[in-house]
């Protein structure tokens, strides 16, 4: 019980924070015990109080009751049959007990009504994935990224990494990641994220330019001189990554002491050491 | 209703105290609140003619606002129906009240709405307000979402303004249910005009640098803005401008001298609407600079009550004429759901002074919630950088975002609404960025406490949501592995603060003698400052955990986790000094008592030279270094006397002793075959060689490869 518990709690966090159909945090001042107790005595005096029943259901959803949630949601369920929360509900915690077909059809149920609902996008995009539809996971991640009032890079990532598990060209999963830089900036996980694409695709010296892009934001800059060292061994351009392997190193020299002695930093300086040690490659010429 | 109205009372207490100047705007009240309101229940929908002003509502009852039931502040109570689970899904409500101007001389029109669930809001028959009820057609049956009354939500109407005769005027108003047992109802409406321009709030300042700084306020009507500002009071001779009319304005001030006070003023292009000598701001130290630094720190602040007033007097009291460098608000900034109307009461009517002259970088939390439609909500109000403009690496993201002031690197996460995977877009954002910062200070903050024995409990994994447990499994070692020195959160209604501690990710339980790098009291008068050898991101080293969530209330819980050399339940705010090499840290309750302290010293005790320096390299060395068997360590005494030479692990552990009792003067050489002093070999890694003599101690790093 407890390992499946854990890992229900896992498969929520990886399906993200907006895999909580309500929010239960909204009164939270107390764990969710405390808060399943709290519906209960509300449940207690209005028996037919739904929406405390329904937030019950989802605190034991929370809790790992997955029997008491579902009792909770067959309670709603007949007493107000067109309430679509339930479904809603209902999709969430089919995927914390690891059925996610099932969590599909009440998510569709749900999305019938509400086909705009983000929330509900994302987490049938993630039962999508567990059941190793990522094409379907990746129309689901598109419809919530066009209705999602704030876009994160968590989102754009998720997408590209759907695409691209549906088989989708490189430069379509690339798109979407640039689909995001346009509208967030350059932030460092999704360039670096697109400079891994564009080496994927031999593209070098576009994979070259968007390290540049982000590289200026680096104070120290022994991980990204790392980074464009990798990309121009990757193209086969040895002299050149050596000359950056080299700058990365004295990069990390030039460091004081202590702050050499980070476990970040000792990895960088062995692998370059590893790099810088070894005969120098030939060219390979090809740009 | 009475802390509604306690809220209130200290809001004009705030007001009084600010002194700043502003100019009131012109303008009257049409509906006051309380007035009285003709209302109909019933059990089907209304003929559509209801909103218009010729409808005959004669029959109708009526009675003071605020109408409605189920709430201790309802005044005139409306019926349900016969059947307590089965309410009548929508309420009628109806008054007219008489303009005395022109409609042409009105510039603003604002609505305060105390609403329970959801409402339309009609003007001479045309809809002007919805809030908690779907976009498009609605009717009777239409339920609403959950929305709580008590507090008067300000609503821009000036959009209806035009709606308005000069004459009788009729408003009619629709209130929903969420469902058909909930047990209150709630409606009182207040409207009010102005013929002039206003400051409703602010200013207040964002995402400040070395160079720049983000002045926001809002204004009663749409305006252009204008900030004027210079290094004097007196001659406010620069400009920063925006000619499109709006009620939010915000306006970049660029170009900036760094460690520079700043005087400003708030309003059009035409005409000043706020600002004297308060009106003022100092910018950041220039990137990596030292500068003595004051930080103010409050968690969970967002009542609008006088306790969070207590403890913001209680601060300025105590800081006095010294100003706040800046300050950081640890999450559940305006309670309950973080709406605009409570932003406006728990933040930007309880701090009006600090706000104009310190720049805040907040943390969302729990009752911070997201809005969906025209509300707004913690990222509307906030302008955070999500480019690296202040420093630190472009996140992308308001939610998570680090920014640098002198010598310090500020992180903010997000424990409330990101994803806190180990591989999620934020973990991986925080380990490029403290890669790639090299200032001498890390100071991390969110809502979520890693270490809590408070209103919440850190042990218990699922206690909200897993939060808790998410941050300490998964962030807490990226950040003790790239050095972080101090980590601030709230949640807790309580203040708990650790000893220096590094690698305690697991309950409360787990928790050993060697996680705890300084099991002492941090003070300087007590059992000593914390030390840390690396001024700089030295790994491992230990960071101070602090809950500081008792801003505005304290709450419950055992208060006993291991890790905390103290836990309280009092009001009160953290007071941080940084200056160069050292951190002290204050707990300053809301009757103004230092109720904990703690002092963080970097770069001691072992003081290990700077690399290249020509003095330490003769004095102590070690070849080869890297190496892979053995290392030769050499050290030169000046004078005969008594030496010991050891060998710490990465963690500062000692892991073997070379030499120790008297020594000759001159040079001395000993050989490392990289064992502890059991004989058995060590892995590769990172040792330092510290050689402690009666004149000092010194530290040569030495890096041992397979």
């Amino acid at each position: 019980m407890l390992r499946s518990l854990r890992l229900a709690l896992a498969t929520l966090a990886c399906i993200s924070a907006a895999a909580l159909p309500f929010s239960p945090q909204a009164s939270a001042h107390e764990g969710v015990h405390d808060e399943i107790e709290r519906a209960s005595r509300t449940l207690v005096e209005q028996p037919s109080d739904f929406a405390a029943r329904l937030r019950r259901a989802e605190l034991r959803r929370l809790g790992g009751d997955w029997a008491g949630a579902e009792k909770d949601l067959a309670a709603v369920r007949v007493a107000d049959p067109n309430r679509l929360e339930v479904s809603l509900c209902a999709g969430a915690l089919a995927i914390d007990r690891g059925f996610p077909a099932i969590a599909i059809e009440h998510l569709g149920r749900f999305l019938v009504r509400h086909p705009d609902d983000s929330r509900a996008l994302r987490l049938r995009a993630g039962a999508w994935r567990a059941l190793g539809r990522p094409a379907a996971a990746a129309i689901d991640l598109e419809r919530a990224l066009a209705h999602t009032r704030r876009v994160t890079p968590e989102l754009f990532l998720e997408l590209s990494l759907a695409r691209r598990a549906a088989g989708a060209s490189l430069d379509d999963v690339l798109g979407v990641i640039d689909d995001g830089i346009a509208r967030l900036g350059s932030a460092v996980t999704l360039e670096l994220a697109a400079a891994q694409l564009e080496v994927a695709a031999g593209r070098f010296d576009a994979a070259l330019a968007r390290v540049e892009r982000v590289a200026h934001q680096y104070s120290r800059r022994e991980v990204i001189l790392q980074r464009r060292a990798e990309i121009l061994t990757a193209a086969g351009r040895h002299d050149e990554a050596r000359a950056v392997y080299a700058a990365a190193l004295a990069e990390i020299e030039s460091l004081p002491e202590p702050a050499r002695s980070s476990l970040a930093v000792l990895g960088v300086e062995e692998s370059i050491r590893r790099v810088l040690d070894k005969p120098a490659a030939p060219e390979e010429g090809g740009r | 209703m009475k802390l509604c109205r306690r809220a209130w009372a200290s809001i004009a207490l705030v007001v009084l105290a600010s002194f700043g100047f502003a100019v009131a705007a012109d303008g009257a009240t049409l509906v006051p609140r309380y007035s009285a309101w003709k209302y109909r229940d019933t059990p089907v929908a209304l003929p559509s003619t209801w909103i218009q002003s010729g409808y005959n509502d004669s029959s109708w009852p009526s009675g003071p606002g605020v109408l409605g039931y189920g709430d201790g502040f309802i005044v005139t109570t409306v019926p349900w129906g016969p059947d307590a689970n089965n309410k009548y899904r929508t309420t009628y409500f109806r008054l007219s009240f008489v303009l005395g101007v022109s409609p042409a001389s009105i510039q603003g029109l604002t609505l305060g709405a105390n609403y329970d669930d959801g409402f339309v809001l009609y003007l001479n028959g045309q809809e002007v307000a919805r809030r908690s009820l779907p976009a498009g057609p609605i009717d009777y049956s239409t339920f609403a979402t959950t929305h709580e009354g008590g507090s008067y939500e300000a609503i821009d109407l000036a959009a209806a303004i035009g709606l308005l005769v000069q004459g009788t005027n009729q408003l009619a108003i629709e209130v929903h249910q969420t469902n058909p047992t909930s047990p209150d109802l709630a409606m009182d409406l207040e409207l009010s005009y102005t013929t002039t321009p206003g400051i409703t709030r602010g200013p207040y300042l964002q995402t400040g640098s070395h160079n720049q700084v983000k002045v926001r306020w809002r204004t009663n009507v749409a305006t252009d803005g204008r900030v004027r500002y210079g290094l004097t009071a007196g001659n406010l001779n620069l400009t920063a401008s925006n000619a499109t009319a709006t009620i939010e304005h915000e306006l970049a001030l660029t170009g900036l001298a760094p460690n520079t006070t700043y005087y400003y003023s708030i309003g059009t292009i035409a005409q000043t609407l706020a600002g004297d000598v308060t009106y003022r701001f100092v910018t950041a130290p220039a990137p990596a600079t030292h500068k003595p630094t004051r930080i103010w720190v409050i968690g969970d602040s967002g009542t609008g009550s006088g306790a969070a007033a207590a403890v913001r007097d209680a601060y300025s009291a105590y800081t006095g004429v010294r100003s706040t460098d800046l300050w950081l608000m640890l999450g559940d900034n305006a309670y309950q759901t973080g709406t605009d109307a409570q932003y406006q009461t728990g933040v930007f009517d309880m701090y009006p002074v600090i706000l104009r002259q310190s720049v805040l970088w907040p943390t969302r939390g729990n009752h911070d919630q997201i809005h969906a439609g025209p509300d707004n909500d913690y990222y509307d109000l906030f302008t955070l950088p999500t480019a690296g403009q202040a420093g630190g690496l472009a996140s992308g993201s308001e939610a998570y975002y680090s920014f640098d002031y002198g010598n310090i690197h500020f992180i903010c996460l997000d424990s409330e609404g990101t994803s806190r995977t180990v591989g999620g877009a934020m973990a991986q954002w925080l380990r490029n960025d403290l890669a790639a910062t090299p200032r001498d200070w890390v100071i991390a903050y969110w809502h979520h406490p890693p270490y809590s024995r408070g209103s919440h409990d850190s042990d218990d994994s699922l206690d909200s949501g897993g939060r808790l447990k998410d941050m300490r499994m998964n962030f807490l070692p990226i950040l003790d592995s790239a050095g972080v020195d101090l980590v601030l959160t709230g949640h807790s209604h309580s203040y708990e603060r650790s000893f220096l501690v590094n690698g305690h990710y697991g309950v409360s339980s787990t928790l050993t003698s060697a996680m705890i790098r300084d099991g002492g009291d941090g003070r300087p008068a007590g059992d000593g400052a914390y030390a840390k050898a690396t001024l700089g991101t030295g790994p491992n080293e230990g960071a101070i955990y602090a809950v500081a969530g008792s801003s505005a209330q304290v709450g419950g819980g055992t208060l006993n986790h291991p890790v905390n050399v103290i836990s309280l339940n009092e009001l009160g705010s953290m007071v941080l000094d940084v200056n160069g090499s050292r951190m002290d840290a204050r707990f300053l309750s809301s009757t103004g008592q230092v109720r904990d302290s703690f002092t963080i010293i970097k770069g001691a005790p072992v003081a290990v030279e700077p690399r290249g320096s020509e003095s330490a390299l003769s004095l102590l060395s070690s070849e080869p270094n890297p190496f892979a068997l053995e290392t030769r360590i050499s050290f030169r005494l000046s004078a005969p006397g008594p030496a010991r030479l050891q060998v710490l692990d990465a963690l500062g552990r000692r892991v073997r002793t070379l030499a120790e009792g008297p020594r000759t003067a001159g040079r001395h050489d000993l050989t490392w075959d990289g064992r502890d002093d059991r004989g058995e070999p060590l892995g590769a890694g990172v040792y330092f060689a510290v050689l402690e003599t009666p004149t000092g101690t010194w530290a040569r790093r030495m890096v041992r490869i397979r």
